[in-house]
């Protein structure tokens, strides 16, 4: 299993009051899952995710990436296995806005602490082949403020892509897309997911289309 | 990609935060290596005006010195050629002879046998040049125009001294017959060479004219000694007997003078009569010396005023030091604060990068390394930039000041120009000091971006 989540729950402290924003929740993914979770804007699908990825640790229950609970490890290795099993893409896309498409690709492999100079051209191979593959050739030196918001989203979707994970965590990435270039990274998610595993949180119906799986999330509980 | 490149893209990317920054360590390290020159140039300065007003002094001591010995031995010398040259005279008296009368009227009563004048001639005395056995009368002379008091000397000319070489003769003989008359005689009587006139009652020659002496011998005239001791009934007697030009190493020669008559001629006595020159050579002495006590003076000044010149600039320094000793660290100090605050400034502009490179697998120690690496370079720059400012501001403030103040010297001015422009070993203690700054005051403001919470940004964001 790829990803599993063990009746997690979360709460906030909102001012004097606790705000539940998991309760209980339990999913499995495995290899050529694409699932997508479906709710209203703050039901608790972003914590979800978050609590899913290893960045934010569930108030009970268990989360398992590869079989390895993250929350049981050193913060330092926590971040080592998002950087080699996670990939994440957002719908504010976050790219770092004075490197080049190819360099934000390259973060993830910074992530990775690749000290050889083998490891780093062939890095540099990967990404330039996800860069051509996702048809941002053209756009490769180009900086984020020169993209269009499809470009920026398939770099994210690139650089979630690099270190090869086993599964994608994408918080609503067609939420600022129009169909074409929501269509055109569904379709890579898609893509992935043949060989990996995809949790997608959204509240687009054209999402639901590529989703293998679609879960309906009501206050931190899927339903 | 390597953690520079991104810095590096982040620099070119946040301009503004980085010049300010730069412009921080660079004030910062200008300071310190500006005041490090100028504590040098008031050093170079310092011992520069020191050794100026040493030679100065020196120097004027030096001429002082030369000026006095060169006083001193001219004083030497006249004195020398005073007492030699000119000698003193002195009178050969009886000892019975009234002195008051002498003085008063310069006449002589007492006598004492001519044969005095053989004995001292054939002694050995080496006090006395030249001797002169005179006879003398004063009286009231009824010449052709006018009568007047004169005074009539008779003498022979001058006696050589047995064991010394003959000298030119102070004084030549009156043959007989004739007579040698003083200014104030020749004048009143309207007496010329070869006129006849009558003194005791005998007729002489006028052989020669005085010119005018402002003394006694204006109102004297001179005969032969044998005429006068024989028409004043003096045969074989002296009043006296004159010693010209005596020569004394001691400053009492009369008393060394005595001495030695007193051994030759028993019963006289001897008087000095005149001293001017040796007044002189006094006078000359005593202003020699205070000549010497002003010099001594001089340079017991020149040293007090070169010690207090060498306090003042201690002083000068001291405060020099303090001032830099205060307001280096100051500016350090403000400079790591003001550091701090735009690394502060930089780390809440990059919360969202921060956060999502969290997410993606960065670990905080990479984080940190960001920020460090840019306050490595930010102090690596500052520190090439500020050596730059502080070496020209401070070579730029010296040159003027050594323009605008004297004394300076070439030497200083050379080590000033050449030998202070770049020192490696300064710079390497000012790169140091700069990274160390920049590194400490990015420290927390680093240690804060690596905490942030990759969960609480993304949710925020």
């Amino acid at each position: 299993m790829l990803l599993e989540i063990r009746n997690v729950s979360k709460a906030y402290a909102v001012r004097s009051e606790r705000v539940h924003a998991l309760g209980d929740l339990s999913l499995e993914l495995d290899v050529g899952d694409f699932v997508a979770v479906q709710g209203e804007s703050g039901c608790g699908k972003t914590t979800l995710l978050l609590t899913a990825g290893g960045l934010l640790e569930p108030d009970g229950g268990e989360i398992l990436i590869g079989g390895q609970n993250p929350y049981a490890l050193t913060a330092d290795r926590r971040a080592e296995l998002r950087a080699r099993q996670l990939g994440f893409v957002f719908q504010q896309f976050h790219l770092v806005p004075y490197l080049s498409v190819l360099e934000n690709v390259l973060t993830a492999a910074m992530a990775t602490q690749q000290s050889e100079s083998s490891q780093r051209a062939e890095a540099n191979t990967r990404a330039l082949e996800l860069i051509d593959h996702l048809g941002l050739k053209h756009r490769t030196e180009h900086l984020p403020g020169q993209l269009s918001t499809g470009e920026r989203q398939r770099t994210a979707l690139a650089r979630a892509l690099l270190n090869r994970p086993q599964v994608i965590l994408a918080d609503e990435p067609t939420g600022n897309l129009d169909r074409t270039n929501a269509a055109l990274v569904l379709e890579h998610l898609q893509e992935f997911s043949r060989e990996g595993a995809v949790l997608l949180v959204t509240h687009d119906e054209q999402a639901l289309e590529y989703a293998q799986r679609v879960c309906k999330m009501e206050a931190g509980r899927l339903v | 990609m390597s953690i520079w490149r991104l810095v590096i893209r982040e620099i070119g990317h946040r301009k503004l935060n980085f010049g300010l920054s730069l412009l921080s360590v660079s004030i910062a390290v200008g300071s310190f290596v500006g005041a490090l020159r100028l504590l040098e140039w008031h050093e170079l300065r310092s011992v520069d005006i020191l050794a100026a007003q040493q030679v100065q002094t020196e120097r004027a001591i030096h001429e002082q010195q030369a000026k006095v010995h060169q006083a001193g031995a001219q004083l030497n010398d006249a004195m020398r050629k005073i007492t030699k040259g000119l000698g003193f005279n002195i009178f050969i008296l009886p000892t019975t002879q009234d002195l008051e009368s002498f003085h008063l009227r310069g006449e002589l009563t007492e006598t004492m046998p001519e044969s005095h004048v053989a004995r001292l001639s054939e002694s050995k005395l080496i006090t006395i040049n030249h001797l002169l056995p005179i006879v003398t009368h004063r009286l009231q002379w009824h010449g052709p125009k006018q009568e007047q008091t004169v005074i009539v000397i008779g003498t022979r000319g001058e006696v050589p001294i047995m064991h010394r070489n003959l000298k030119s003769p102070l004084q030549n003989p009156v043959e007989s017959g004739n007579v040698v008359v003083g200014y104030h005689i020749h004048i009143k009587q309207g007496l010329k060479l070869g006129d006849k006139l009558t003194l005791l009652g005998q007729e002489f020659t006028v052989s020669e004219l005085h010119p005018k002496r402002n003394s006694i011998d204006d109102s004297t005239v001179w005969i032969s000694l044998a005429t006068a001791q024989q028409l004043l009934g003096l045969e074989n007697l002296v009043h006296a007997i004159m010693a010209l030009q005596c020569n004394c190493a001691t400053q009492d020669r009369v008393g060394e003078i005595r001495a030695e008559i007193a051994k030759t001629l028993p019963g006289t006595r001897v008087e000095e009569l005149s001293s001017k020159a040796l007044a002189r050579a006094e006078a000359r002495t005593q202003t020699m010396h205070a000549a010497q006590a002003a010099l001594q003076r001089q340079m017991e000044s020149g040293d007090q005023q070169l010690e207090q010149e060498k306090n003042r600039q201690a002083t000068l320094g001291k405060q020099r030091e303090l001032l830099a000793g205060i307001l280096v660290p100051l500016v350090l100090v403000g400079a790591a604060f003001w550091i701090g605050i735009l690394t502060l400034g930089n780390v809440r502009q990059r919360t969202m990068e921060i956060g999502i490179l969290r997410a993606i697998g960065f670990r905080s120690k990479q984080i940190v390394k960001l920020f460090l690496a840019k306050s490595l370079l930010i102090g690596l720059l500052g520190a090439l930039l500020g050596y730059g400012l502080g070496m020209g501001v401070a070579h730029f403030w010296g040159t003027m000041q050594w323009s605008a103040g004297m004394p300076y010297s070439e030497k200083a001015m050379a080590e000033w120009a050449m030998d202070h422009w770049f020192s490696p070993n300064l710079l390497l203690v000012t790169m140091l000091i700069a990274t160390l700054l920049s590194g400490l005051a990015s420290w927390i403001p680093a240690l804060l971006a690596a905490g942030k919470d990759p969960a609480t940004v993304l949710r925020e964001g």
